[in-house]
C-alpha cells in the first residue's frame, strides 16, 4: 500500500480491501507501523507503539481471512487506544509519571471486544495527563501536535487519538469522554468522534476520571468508521454496573442519509455565546445545509446551560480527587502543574457543594429531556473556538480573555452531565486551515439518529475527504 | 465558621492534602483557583433547589423518550 493510499484510506474502505483479500492485515499493519516510525517522532500521537504484538495479531488475522474466516469490518484493521485503557501486558501510563510503571494484568472490556472483532492494536495513544484537561499538553510524554498545523493543540483529552487519525497513523481509535475528550480532539483535528449514551459502552478497565461523566467513545475518519466501532463496543457488561442491558441496534443500517422531516433544535442560549466568528459561520452553514437535505431547524431554549461550567467542574474536581487522593497525598510532585492544581482543588469541595451540583444536574437533565421530546436532535458547535497554539494558553475571543483549556469544553460538558449521546463531525475549516466541528446530540440510546444526521451531512459535503499534508 | 472562599482557610485545607509540603507557588496557584471556583459556584445560589433530589446515579431510561 502506498503512502498516498494509506492517507486516503478509512477504516471502512480498508476493511473492504481486507474482506476482498486485496490487502492482507499483515501488509496493512506493516504499512502503518512504518508510517508511525517515520512520522510520530514529530507528532507524538503515541506513548507506546507495540509492533511485536501488532504483527503477531496481524499474522493471525491474515491466516484467518485466508481460510475464509472473516469476522467483520474491523478484522485485520490497525487501530490504537488512548493510554487510559488497560491492555494486558502493555504499560498503562494514563499520560502520567505517577502511573509509568503500571502493567495491567487484564484487558479493558472495550479492548477485548475490539480484539474479538479482529482489530489490530498498534499501541497506546497520548493524552492529557489522567484525561484531566482539554488541550493534551503533556509535560511527561510530549504534546501531540495537530496534523493540520503542528504548532497547534490537538484538543483533548484524547489528543493522541485525534492526531493518529488525522495524521493517518491508525484507522480507528478509542478515546474517553468525561467533558468532551472524544469530541473536542475530533473537532480540532477534523475527524469524527462519538460520546455514546452513558451506559451504552462498558468502562471496565478504563482508568476513571469522574465516574458520573466518564464514557468510552469511538473515533474515526468518517461517521461510518465510528458506527462500525460502536457496533462492536456497545452492549451489556456484567463487569460495569452502569452498563445497560438494552439491545444493540444495527448502527451501519441506520446510515440511510435520509434526514427529511427530522427536527433539529438549535439552542438559543450558551452554545453560540462567545463563539469565534469563523466557527459560527461554519456551524450556521452546516445547519443550513442539513435543512437543504430536508431537516427542519428550530430554536430551542435551554436556559440552565449557563450554569453548567461551574456545576460540572465541581463534580469533576470532587470525583477526580476521590479517585486519586492517595496518589496525590504521596506523589504530588510527580504530577504536571495543571493536573496537580485541579486535584488539590477537588480536595476542598464540601459535600454540600457537590450535592448542590447533583441537584442542579436533575434540573438540567429534565430540561434537556423535555426539549428532546420535541425535537429529534440538537445541533451546536462542538467547540466555540478552533485549535490554538500550543504555547498560547489564553486567547482573546469576542472581546474577552479566555483560558483555552476551560473554554474549549463549554459546548460538550452539558451532555456528559445529562448522559445523552453526542457526536462531532467536521463542518469546514478556518482561513488558517484549522478544522471546525458540528456537534449532533440525540435522545438516550438513539445513537442511530445521531449517526444518520452526521452521515447525511458528511456524505453531501467535502470536508471528510480533506487530509492534512504531513511530513517528517 | 469562616466562609468557604476564605483563602487562609483554603490554604490550610490544601496544605493538609499532601504528605510532603507543596512548593509555595503550587500552593498559591491551588488556593487562588479553588477560591475562584468556589466563588463561581455562587452563581447557582439563585436557583431554588430545596425540593430537588440530587441526581446521584445517571440511570439512563431504557425506553424511547
Amino acid at each position: 500500500m502506498t503512502d498516498a493510499e494509506l492517507v486516503s484510506a478509512t477504516l471502512t474502505s480498508a476493511g473492504e480491501l481486507v474482506r476482498r483479500k486485496q490487502i492482507s492485515p499483515l501488509e496493512l499493519t506493516r504499512a502503518y507501523l512504518d508510517r508511525i516510525e517515520r512520522l510520530d517522532g514529530h507528532f507524538r500521537a503515541y506513548i507506546a507503539v507495540t509492533p511485536k504484538q501488532a504483527l503477531a495479531a496481524a499474522e493471525r488475522a491474515t491466516q484467518e481471512i485466508a481460510r475464509g474466516q472473516w469476522r467483520g469490518p474491523l478484522h485485520g484493521i490497525p487501530i490504537a487506544y488512548k493510554d487510559l485503557f488497560a491492555v494486558r501486558g502493555v504499560p498503562m501510563t494514563c499520560g502520567s509519571k505517577v502511573m509509568a510503571d503500571h502493567l495491567p494484568d487484564c484487558d479493558a472490556t472495550a479492548v477485548l471486544r475490539m480484539a474479538e472483532a479482529g482489530a489490530i492494536s498498534l499501541g497506546k495513544l497520548n493524552l492529557h495527563e489522567f484525561a484531566w484537561g482539554g488541550t493534551s499538553i503533556n509535560p511527561h510524554y510530549g504534546t501531540p501536535r495537530n496534523p493540520w498545523h503542528p504548532e497547534y493543540i490537538s484538543g483533548g483529552s484524547s489528543g493522541g487519538s485525534g492526531v493518529a487519525l488525522a495524521g493517518s497513523l491508525a484507522l480507528g481509535s478509542l478515546g474517553t469522554d468525561t467533558g468532551g475528550s472524544v469530541r473536542i480532539p475530533s473537532a480540532l483535528c477534523g475527524v469524527v468522534g462519538l460520546k455514546p449514551t452513558y451506559g451504552r459502552v462498558s468502562r471496565y478497565g478504563v482508568f476513571p476520571l469522574c465516574w458520573s461523566f466518564d464514557n468510552v467513545g469511538p473515533m474515526g475518519k468518517t461517521v461510518e468508521d465510528v458506527a462500525h466501532q460502536l457496533q462492536v463496543l456497545a452492549g451489556y457488561d456484567p463487569k460495569d454496573p452502569t452498563s445497560s442491558r438494552r439491545a444493540v441496534p444495527n448502527y451501519a443500517a441506520a446510515l440511510t442519509d435520509d434526514v427529511k422531516g427530522l427536527r433539529l433544535g438549535v439552542p438559543t442560549e450558551h452554545f453560540f455565546e462567545g463563539i469565534e466568528p469563523i466557527v459560527r459561520e461554519r456551524v450556521d452553514a452546516a445547519i443550513h445545509h442539513l435543512c437543504e437535505l430536508g431537516a427542519i431547524a428550530e430554536p430551542v431554549s435551554l436556559p440552565l446551560m449557563s450554569y453548567v461550567p461551574q456545576t460540572s467542574y465541581v463534580m469533576m474536581l470532587s470525583e477526580a480527587y476521590a479517585v486519586q487522593a492517595d496518589m496525590l497525598r504521596n506523589r504530588a510532585r510527580e504530577y504536571g502543574d495543571d493536573v496537580r492544581t485541579r486535584l488539590l482543588m477537588g480536595g476542598v469541595i464540601s459535600a454540600d457543594d457537590y450535592l448542590k451540583a447533583q441537584r442542579f444536574r436533575r434540573l438540567l437533565r429534565d430540561q434537556v429531556m423535555r426539549i428532546l421530546g420535541r425535537v429529534d436532535a440538537l445541533v451546536t458547535p462542538t467547540s466555540l473556538i478552533t485549535a490554538k497554539r500550543i504555547d498560547q494558553p489564553t486567547a482573546r475571543i469576542a472581546d474577552r480573555d479566555i483560558v483555552v483549556n476551560a473554554y474549549i469544553s463549554r459546548c460538550t460538558r452539558p451532555f456528559n452531565m445529562t448522559g445523552v449521546p453526542a457526536l462531532s463531525v467536521p463542518c469546514g475549516f478556518s482561513a488558517e486551515g484549522l478544522p471546525v466541528g458540528l456537534q449532533v446530540v440525540g435522545r438516550p440510546f438513539d445513537e442511530e439518529t445521531v449517526l444518520r444526521i452526521a452521515h447525511a451531512y458528511e456524505r453531501s459535503t467535502p470536508w471528510h475527504e480533506r487530509r492534512p499534508t504531513v511530513s517528517a | 465558621m469562616p466562609h468557604r472562599t476564605d483563602k487562609a482557610l483554603l490554604r490550610q485545607m490544601i496544605s493538609c492534602l499532601t504528605a510532603e509540603p507543596l512548593d509555595p507557588l503550587d500552593l498559591d496557584r491551588a488556593v487562588e483557583e479553588a477560591a475562584a471556583m468556589l466563588d463561581g459556584l455562587r452563581a447557582i445560589d439563585g436557583l431554588d433547589l430545596t425540593e430537588v433530589e440530587p441526581l446521584i446515579t445517571l440511570d439512563m431510561p431504557d425506553t424511547d423518550t
